[in-house]
């Protein structure tokens, strides 16, 4: 069912990141060794280096693609306390340049932080071209270009001071012009005593607040990966978290009567302990499938029945077999008693969204 | 046309046509090979292989089973409203089965044509896969779909079984057949029970119920004359067989049962049969004796056969809730094998009625889903589908629309099924249409013809923001790729000003280098679309404004010009363009600007300079323009101080006010 392919990505030191664009067709890495590559895939799905560039003078931590009616952009994230907007240029390809690679330019250099910038991450498109950044120091900056065509020029929208040093953050991308901008961020502080790890940031139109802190919850070990799920006209906000393990939170109304922004529910943890530290989780495009990635070199796979009880669908190993999914032992807790199909037979792991592939799966 | 045809198809092999030469080749395979390839091995048996829904043979069966589907969407908009909808369920289950028929057909003459050992092996995966499947839909439709008043069900049952288990059937007729001739040959009998498989055929078609054809197979022994075998006949004659619509009771047809069996009995206690032992056998099992069980068993391939088989002779009138007991009993009376096959577990799930976990089990099998979302769609429109959660509420309705969602969606990531799986989410409202909001956008825009289809889809929907997603995209990668054009047509299409302001400008930079147009076709037929954006409509204008000198309208032009010019549309950059090309019109050997328009363009020449020499001030480079600009400025001048003294002249006495302004012509 799921079949993995080795591709050998010649990073001279350990890859950080992969991402998938808006069609599953093109993919960037990011690694310690300060570049950024981007693959191609041809009509055979073998995945092409179409470009590999010096990125940052320092280790890459985080890439992502913008939408593309914005054109070809990534940006990336670096130990180099910058921030960087890239785009592709066709038709302009130095003669001397390696045959068949695709330029990329350095659009603008965002040089705001005084340290390393941990994440980086794009707004959803009906705010326009927004990028949000966040960095050890516990800042968080919301950067806007006013002029969509003119990537050269950002402007530095908001700071946000998180008090704790950030390690990710994601955009809640609604479809629902009913909720504003949210951003949720993690922090991979190491100390419990320092309270909850996740805070959850709204923008009122004048600027960002703080709302929710899960403090209800208590995740008050490292967090290392977060992110919320696509929301397709549901009225609850659903946020994966990587931190000792999976979980998955939602964010619903609150009662009536109540002074709490949010109703916060732990909706699905791991139970198990088998994947070790949770390192990376992703959501499918449609917010229904979940990928994380663990310490035991195994990506899984978390879907929602339609009694809403999430499971363990698959594991993925990354020589490619597929571990026994015993579903009695590593599931989550079950709402109902009804299981989802433990193999789904729907997704092709490259086709559905933005799911991290084995093969790169980050190792501290 | 081709459901038209399987249907045809499924009486034709009924009839029991002799068996294919391809079909024995298969049956003649290995049993291992059986049960690497049946329905227990989910996951192909190559792993390269994921699913055999996206295989090209069964594209045929995704795009028909799809249009089924739609016709019972159709159908169940009027269920509502009253009346018996039964027989159009059962013509839609009859659909599906026929369109799984002509697939696994076809899938057969692959496999006869197919030089390549690979491919045959795929393909007989496939058709087996098929073969499974139907059995079981056909047991649906007999159990859910097509429910008989009364519920009698074992006539139906054996016809299932006579329909996936025709070898029996297919040997009589050959018998018959080579009987008949013999017959007519003028031979005094047949002695057809010299052929080796005589019995055992007349055995396996009793078993499966078909008393007509046992009698006819009877006739033909060399014996047939003799008493045991006329006595024989008058029992299987005098049988009663059960019909719903033959007008007797449940209650008579019992009594009449039950004598007819003590009457059989005591035929063979009497040893009328004693002479021929193969006979007896016979009126043993149709006495419904236990103690040929185990023979019984021996003639049958399968448990559910053993089932109907050993309910025939013992409780014809069996209802369908009874049918679980039975069929545990049945298998536990075969259990030959220990271990329980999928395909065994889900008919043995359906005769409990546990449609919950059929459903779940069927969405393991091979084919993506496909059996599973079209039978829980139809069992659900047959309003069979009731499935209660802990609090004892119905949730069949969020099942139904969960393996819609799923199977839609898992076909909008086929690159050319895409469209098959917008049908589905279609019907699966509000859910699908938020899904298609963000799965249509994310189909790749491979070609431009693909980027309308999507569009088109969208706008169906009205998916607005999928539109204008689909068309910026379009317009990026136009650019992108320097093609302006192309770039502006879709831009138009998302109406997006932004956008279409920044095609403008590149459009009139090009222009101000290589001094025409690009996609002037496009252009100059802008019509209303060129208010979108106001550098749009500048730019629309202006392509006007060339039309009009193209075609010497100078009059025409020139007052389009001006009123450019007097309005705040053009660009600063390209002001200076404007009025340079004024100095043709203004040096025309007729006069075409009048003093008020050339008064009109003299001020605006004056209001760039001084806002050029600012600018220039504000660099503090040299407080003067470049020599080029200077040089153009002046030739400007010029023109319009010519022109305005002219204009002044013709238009005589009405001497404008302007004329209180000194022109400066140095």
């Amino acid at each position: 069912m799921f079949e993995a392919k080795s591709i050998n990505a010649e990073h001279k030191d350990l890859i950080h990141d992969v991402a998938y664009d808006y069609y599953g067709q093109r993919m960037a890495t990011c690694s310690s060794d300060q570049s950024v590559k981007v693959w191609d895939q041809d009509e055979q799905k073998n995945w092409i280096l179409s470009a590999n560039w010096k990125a940052h003078s320092g280790s890459v931590w985080k890439v992502t693609w913008a939408h593309p009616e914005f054109g070809q952009v990534l940006a990336t994230c670096s130990f180099d306390r910058t921030a960087a907007i890239w785009e592709e240029i066709i038709g302009e390809t130095p003669p001397q340049g390696e045959r068949g690679l695709k330029t990329w330019i350095r659009r603008t250099n965002l040089v705001d932080s005084r340290t390393s910038v941990t994440d980086v991450k794009f707004g959803p498109k009906s705010l326009g071209l927004q990028l949000a950044t966040c960095s050890t120091d516990g800042v968080i900056r919301i950067y806007e270009a006013p002029d969509v065509m003119n990537l050269s020029q950002w402007t530095l929208q908001h700071e946000i001071q998180c008090k704790q040093q950030c390690s990710c953050l994601t955009w809640s991308h609604s479809f629902s012009r009913l909720h504003p901008p949210m951003i949720a961020v993690g922090s991979d502080d190491n100390n419990p005593a320092n309270g909850s790890k996740v805070a959850i940031y709204e923008y009122s139109g004048i600027r960002w607040t703080k709302t929710e802190s899960l403090a209800s919850i208590g995740i008050n070990e490292p967090v290392h990966d977060i992110a919320f799920a696509p929301n397709l006209g549901r009225s609850y906000h659903l946020l994966a978290i990587a931190t000792k393990d999976v979980r998955i939170v939602t964010l619903g109304s609150p009662p009536e009567g109540s002074s709490q922004r949010f109703d916060v529910q732990l909706t699905a943890q791991q139970e198990d302990n088998l994947s070790g530290t949770v390192w990376r989780v992703s959501w499918n495009i449609l917010g229904t499938i979940l990928a994380s990635s663990g310490d035991d070199g195994c990506v899984r796979l978390w879907k929602a029945n339609y009694m809403n009880s999430w499971k363990c669908i698959a594991v993925l190993r990354g020589d490619g077999t597929q571990a026994k999914s015993d579903t009695s032992t590593s599931s989550m807790p079950t709402m109902g008693q009804i299981a989802a199909p433990n193999q789904s037979s729907t997704t092709r792991y490259y086709k559905l969204g933005t799911i991290t592939n084995p093969n790169q799966v980050p190792k501290y | 046309m081709d459901v038209a045809l399987a249907l045809k198809g499924l009486q034709f092999k009924i009839k029991g046509v002799p068996q294919s030469t391809l079909n024995k080749d298969i049956t003649d395979r290995p049993d291992e090979l059986f049960q690497t390839l049946g329905i227990a091995a989910k996951w192909s048996v190559n792993a390269t292989k994921d699913s055999i829904l996206f295989d090209p043979c069964l594209r045929k069966l995704v795009n028909e089973s799809c249009g089924t589907f739609l016709s019972g969407q159709k159908l169940s908009q009027s269920l509502g409203s009253g009346g018996d909808h039964a027989p159009d369920l059962l013509k839609l289950s009859r659909r599906y089965r026929s369109i799984i028929r002509v697939c696994r057909n076809n899938l057969y003459e692959i496999i006869e044509s197919s030089q390549q050992d690979l491919g045959k092996l795929n393909s007989y995966y496939f058709a087996n896969v098929l073969d499974k499947i139907e059995l079981i839909w056909h047991l649906c439709e007999i159990l859910y779909v097509d429910v008989v008043p009364g519920d009698i069900v074992l006539p139906q049952l054996l016809e299932w079984i006579r329909f996936h288990f025709p070898e029996g059937e297919r040997k009589a007729a050959t018998i018959l057949e080579t009987g008949a001739d013999r017959v007519e040959a003028g031979f005094e009998t047949a002695g057809s029970e010299k052929d080796p498989e005589y019995w055992k055929t007349v055995i396996g078609v009793l078993l499966q119920g078909r008393i007509d054809v046992t009698r006819a197979l009877l006739v033909l022994h060399s014996d047939a004359k003799t008493t045991p075998f006329q006595h024989a006949d008058v029992c299987l004659r005098t049988m009663p067989l059960y019909n719903i619509y033959g007008g007797t009771s449940v209650t008579v047809f019992n009594a009449q049962w039950t004598r007819w069996q003590a009457d059989v009995r005591s035929k063979i206690e009497e040893g009328v049969f004693e002479s021929n032992l193969d006979l007896e056998l016979i009126m043993k099992i149709i006495a419904g004796d236990v103690t040929v069980m185990d023979t019984i068993r021996n003639h049958c391939n399968v448990w559910y056969q053993l089932m109907t088989a050993t309910l025939f002779f013992s409780e014809p009138t069996v209802k369908s809730f009874d049918l679980s007991y039975h069929a545990d009993h049945a298998m536990r009376a075969f259990g030959s094998n220990n271990d329980i096959q999928d395909l065994d577990k889900l008919i043995l799930l359906l005769l409990e009625s546990n449609l919950l976990e059929v459903i779940q089990e069927l969405q393991k099998t091979a084919d993506n889903g496909w059996f599973a979302v079209h039978l829980t769609n139809l069992l659900y429109l047959c309003g069979r589908l009731n499935i209660f959660d802990s609090n004892k509420v119905n949730v069949a309705h969020q099942l139904h629309e969960h393996v819609l969602l799923d199977y839609g969606t898992m076909l909008m990531s086929h690159h050319s099924l895409w469209q098959v799986g917008v049908s589905y989410l279609d019907h699966c409202p509000p859910h699908g249409l938020e899904r298609l909001e963000i799965l249509l956008p994310a189909i790749p825009l491979t070609s431009e013809a693909r980027a309308f289809k999507i569009m088109q889809m969208a706008h169906e929907r009205r998916l607005d923001s999928v539109v204008t997603t689909i068309c910026k995209v379009m317009a990026s990668k136009s650019l992108r790729q320097d093609r302006l054009g192309n770039a502006l047509a879709w831009a138009l299409r998302s109406t997006d000003a932004n956008l279409t302001n920044h095609l403008a400008d590149r459009f009139l930079e090009g222009f101000a280098d290589k001094g025409e147009f690009e996609a002037t076709d496009l252009l100059d037929n802008l019509g209303s679309c060129m208010l979108v954006s106001d550098r749009l409509t500048f730019l629309g204008k202006y392509c006007e404004f060339h039309q009009l000198y193209k075609s010497n309208n100078l009059k025409a032009a020139a007052s389009l010009i001006v009123s450019l010019l007097s309005s705040h549309l053009p660009p600063k950059n390209f002001q200076l363009i404007l009025l340079t090309q004024c100095i043709p019109l203004l040096e025309c050997r007729e006069l075409i600007f009048s003093a008020n328009d050339t008064d009109i363009l003299l001020s605006c020449l004056e209001t760039l300079e001084t806002e050029l020499l600012t600018q220039v001030d504000s660099c503090s480079v040299s407080k003067s323009l470049d020599a080029a600009t200077k040089e153009k400025i002046q030739l400007i001048r010029f023109s319009l101080a010519r022109n305005l003294s002219r204009a002044i002249i013709i238009e005589g006495s009405d001497i404008p006010n302007t004329n209180s302004r000194m022109v400066n012509v140095s």
